[in-house]
């Protein structure tokens, strides 16, 4: 993978609802981080994916040792960093737990954040902790020291509208680091997902990145229509073509159909290394893009799947 | 901007300046250099003095010289100096007596002086107060406006009727006329300056919590004030014109009547006089408003 | 906890001639007892506004004002303000002003003597003694706004309100006027909500700015909290990165991301 994104993996309960087992993984080029996990499982409060089961909402661990993460050794020596455990509820019910994995890459810039707020404690959205690459320190500091009011910036509206949100441009008028390249830097990209968590609390993940070395290279909202049968692409944003225009309904998909389509079904996430075998077109498409992995997670509104984010890294 | 209010007596005197006036430059000279400030600089300013002083001089002079010229040989019309004799005159002995109809221009004036003051005090005592309400009350604005629309325009002396058959007198309906031309001015302005009141200063008020009557006396009073002062010196200046007709056509004692008997009399020197002496004491009326207007005046830019 | 200030889903809809005016929607707010608050926005973002409603100067269409455990139901002198346009009575000169202040909130527990040297003091303290005998058109913009301080100050309110305060003023005197400010807010301890178009004026003096979004309807957008150190000094902030970074995240929401288009707010 190009992105500070080394792997994403995603964790299910077991049928006796007692462990969390291994339900798919992208690893890229972290080959024995990969070995080590698809052998794993996690109870409830064991490991990383164990504990934000436990404690029912969205997790960044960035120190490993002496915590309750049980791959250490192996991250460390992938040059893994950070993980951030996203336990997916509908309700009190925990359906899965998107882990994903970053490192530090000397030629990345960007960040992922957790964003939190407590309704009825406070207006305020703020940030409950975030993963930063080496040059978003500027953007990091002013991160922490920022809160956001319901329907204003990239998180604020996340929350307003329960639904993935993609920006362009954040508004945070990028610098230009070497004037020569004419390469931008200064976080502009960014797109967060809401999550639905167990006990109170409106979480939401950000992605961020800059435009020289982009998070996703493309970015998928999909959402059901009325009847519920069918998902439709809504929207989105690809690096190659730029912002993506709702999909006709010849080419939504039904129930099950694909990666994206599983996770409809299902309302758990869902990887694939293999993305130009996705069907009704989309894999062609994707293979014509050039990209190969595919993540998708649902999106759950007041216990319903609202949308479906997918990015292709 | 309450400055703005009051137009600077360079405007008025310079149309007073071409009335006729015989006498006494010295009446008018200490009155000249009185509003403006003396400059500072290490030498006197000369020149300005000189072009404050000379020109009107001259058109005085110009005028009496064009009057000298026609009335030459004119039998009805005095020359200026046969009316400068006769000024002496009537001058000399202000304050005789010869009966209840024939008094000195002295007691002419101060009776004249005395009506206006009455009715003027009456005019404030009543419109001052009203104005405020008018301003402060939007109710008692829309119930009043039209009324007053309607009577401001009427002339004084189409009310004078109205004071003889009510007052059956001379003297109270001459004060009723003045009374009834000064009071619009009062009543409009005081309710201009009640509405023009910065809301700044009512929200100070409103922060320090002042209670009604502090709001008036510290707040609404002195901000309305230049306002009144202007309504007053606008009605001083109607009374002032109102008494001498008033006191024309009911008679009695007052300048306005010394100029009627005069002209009875065909003593157009006396008439000429007369004129002279009203334009004065008129002058010296706004004069003194303008002095206490500006005591009470601030620059509030 | 309950904050020393909290505006609660405060909205304020005008009627004017023209219709109903939304001013603001949802401003939910808490001000803790000490801290200094700067309201940024483009104009018409309904700032004054809501500095009214805390001053109580204005009611709230709906919603809920409270000031230390009380509903903030009209204008008071624990809630000073400290007005745009300076407010000095005309006719009254900079020592009236401030007395007038002073004799309305202590004249009921102290003599005459306490009452005259309370108000000097107040106008030491903004540096204005010297001026005392003066009226207000005898003085500058600045020192104006100087003794609109200091009667504000004299009254030892439990809230300082300040509606843009330096706007009128030329660059030095505002600067010199910020400096003067910060010096008395750490001594005097106030809690202070101030009104601003100035980005640098807002993370010199602030513990936290409240970014307003553009009006009408405005609400709350952003709030940065300015954790600068105190005593700050402007000649060594300009060194400081952090204090560039706070700079640049206001003016990116008010120019990049909330840039006021005039059109848009008729």
């Amino acid at each position: 993978m190009k992105t500070f994104i080394r792997a994403c993996e995603v964790w299910v309960p077991s049928n006796d609802r007692t462990m969390l087992e291994f339900g798919g993984g992208l690893y890229g080029e972290a080959t024995r981080f990969a070995a080590i996990s698809r052998g794993l499982c996690f109870g409830r409060g064991e490991g990383l994916p164990g504990q934000a089961w436990e404690q029912g909402r969205p997790l960044v661990l960035k120190v490993f040792e002496g915590s309750y993460f049980r791959r250490t050794a192996a991250a460390h020596a992938e040059g893994i960093t950070c993980g951030i455990a996203l336990p997916i509820f509908a309700g009190d019910f925990l359906t899965s737990v998107l882990v994903v994995f970053c490192g530090d890459d000397a030629a990345h810039a960007g960040a992922i954040e957790l964003w939190c707020n407590q309704p009825g404690e406070s207006a305020d959205m703020t940030l409950d902790d975030g993963y930063y690459g080496t040059t978003a320190e500027t953007f990091e500091y002013i991160s922490r020291r920022t809160s956001f009011r319901r329907g204003t910036g990239l998180p604020g509206i996340a929350w307003e509208s329960g639904l993935p949100v993609f920006f362009e441009d954040l508004g945070k008028a990028a610098r230009f680091l070497r004037a020569d390249t004419a390469q931008k830097v200064g976080i502009n990209r960014g797109f967060a997902i809401p999550c639905a968590v167990r006990d109170s609390g409106i979480y939401v993940l950000a992605f961020l990145s800059a435009l020289g070395t982009p998070i996703a290279r493309r970015f998928e909202v999909w959402q059901p229509d009325a009847a519920r049968e069918r998902l439709h692409l809504h929207g989105g944003f690809c690096e190659a073509g730029g912002a993506i225009a709702p999909a006709p309904s010849h080419l939504a998909l039904d129930r099950g159909q694909g990666t994206i389509g599983k996770v409809f079904l299902t309302g758990v996430p869902a990887v694939s290394d293999n993305a130009a075998s996705e069907p009704a077109g989309w894999g062609a498409h994707a293979a014509e893009l050039g990209l190969a992995s595919l993540v998708a997670m649902p999106v759950i509104h007041e216990g319903r799947l609202a949308a479906v984010a997918a990015w292709y890294l | 901007m309450v400055s703005a209010v009051f137009h600077s007596s360079l405007d008025t005197r310079s149309a007073e300046a071409k009335a006729p006036r015989v006498s006494v430059a010295a009446a008018r000279a200490p009155i000249v250099p009185a509003a403006e400030a003396a400059p500072h600089h290490p030498r006197y300013d000369w020149r300005g003095l000189a072009l404050k002083v000379v020109p009107p001089l001259l058109g005085i002079a110009l005028l009496i010289a064009i009057w000298g010229v026609l009335t030459r040989t004119s039998t009805t019309f005095p020359t200026p100096g046969a009316t400068f004799t006769e000024a002496v005159k009537v001058f000399s002995d202000p304050f005789y007596r010869n009966g209840p109809n024939d008094q000195g221009i002295g007691w002419n004036i101060l009776f004249s002086l005395y009506r206006v003051a009455i009715g003027f005090g009456l005019a404030a005592a009543v419109g001052i107060p009203l104005g405020f309400l008018i301003g402060r009350f939007e109710v008692i604005k829309h119930m009043t406006a039209p009324l007053i629309s309607l009577l401001r325009p009427v002339s004084p002396l189409a009310w004078l009727p109205i004071g003889l058959l009510v007052f059956k007198a001379a003297n109270p309906a001459a004060i009723w006329t003045i009374f009834i031309c000064s009071i619009w001015p009062m009543i409009i302005n005081t309710a201009v300056g009640v509405q023009r009141v910065p809301v700044d200063y009512l929200n100070v008020a409103r922060v320090l919590n002042l209670s009604e009557w502090k709001v008036i006396t510290r707040i609404l009073f002195p901000a309305v004030l230049p306002y009144m002062l202007t309504g007053v010196r606008l009605s001083v200046g109607t009374a002032w014109l109102v008494i001498v007709a008033a006191e024309m056509l009911t008679g009695g004692v007052g300048i306005g009547f010394w100029v009627w008997d005069e002209w009875n009399n065909l003593n157009v020197k006396h008439i000429l006089i007369a004129i002279l002496v009203i334009g004065v004491v008129g002058l010296v009326l706004e004069w003194t408003l303008i002095a206490i207007a500006k005591r009470f005046s601030y620059d509030d830019a | 906890m309950s904050s020393f200030i909290e505006v609660q889903d405060v909205e304020m809809v005008f009627s004017t001639r023209k219709g109903r005016f939304h001013a603001l929607r949802e401003i939910d707010l808490k001000v803790e007892r000490g801290e200094f608050v700067t309201l940024i926005g483009h104009s018409g973002c309904g700032k004054s506004t809501l500095l009214n409603l805390i001053a109580g100067l204005t009611r709230p269409t709906s919603g809920v004002l409270i000031c230390d455990e009380r509903e903030i139901a009209s204008p008071g002198p624990e809630r000073a303000v400290v007005f745009q346009n300076h407010s000095l009575l005309p006719w009254l000169t900079c020592f009236e002003n401030v007395h007038l202040a002073v004799e309305r909130v202590f004249a009921a527990n102290e003599d005459r003597e306490q009452l005259r040297e309370r108000t000097q003091a107040a106008l030491e303290l903004v540096n204005m003694g010297h001026a005392a005998a003066k009226r207000p058109h005898e003085i500058s913009g600045g020192m104006k706004q100087r003794v609109g301080i200091a009667r504000a100050l004299a009254m030892e309110p439990k809230v300082l309100l300040l509606d843009e305060p330096f706007g009128a003023l030329d660059a030095l005197t505002r600067a010199r006027l910020q400096d003067e400010l910060l010096k008395i807010v750490a001594r005097s301890g106030s809690t202070t909500v101030m009104v601003t178009h100035d980005v640098d004026e807002a993370v010199l003096l602030s513990d936290r700015i409240v970014m307003m979004t553009n009006g009408p309807a405005a609400t709350i957008g952003e709030i940065l909290r300015v954790d600068l150190a105190r005593p700050r000094d402007r000649v060594g902030l300009v060194e400081d990165s952090h204090y560039t970074h706070f700079r640049k995240a206001v003016l990116d929401f008010l120019y990049t991301r909330h840039g006021h288009v005039e059109s848009a707010a008729a």
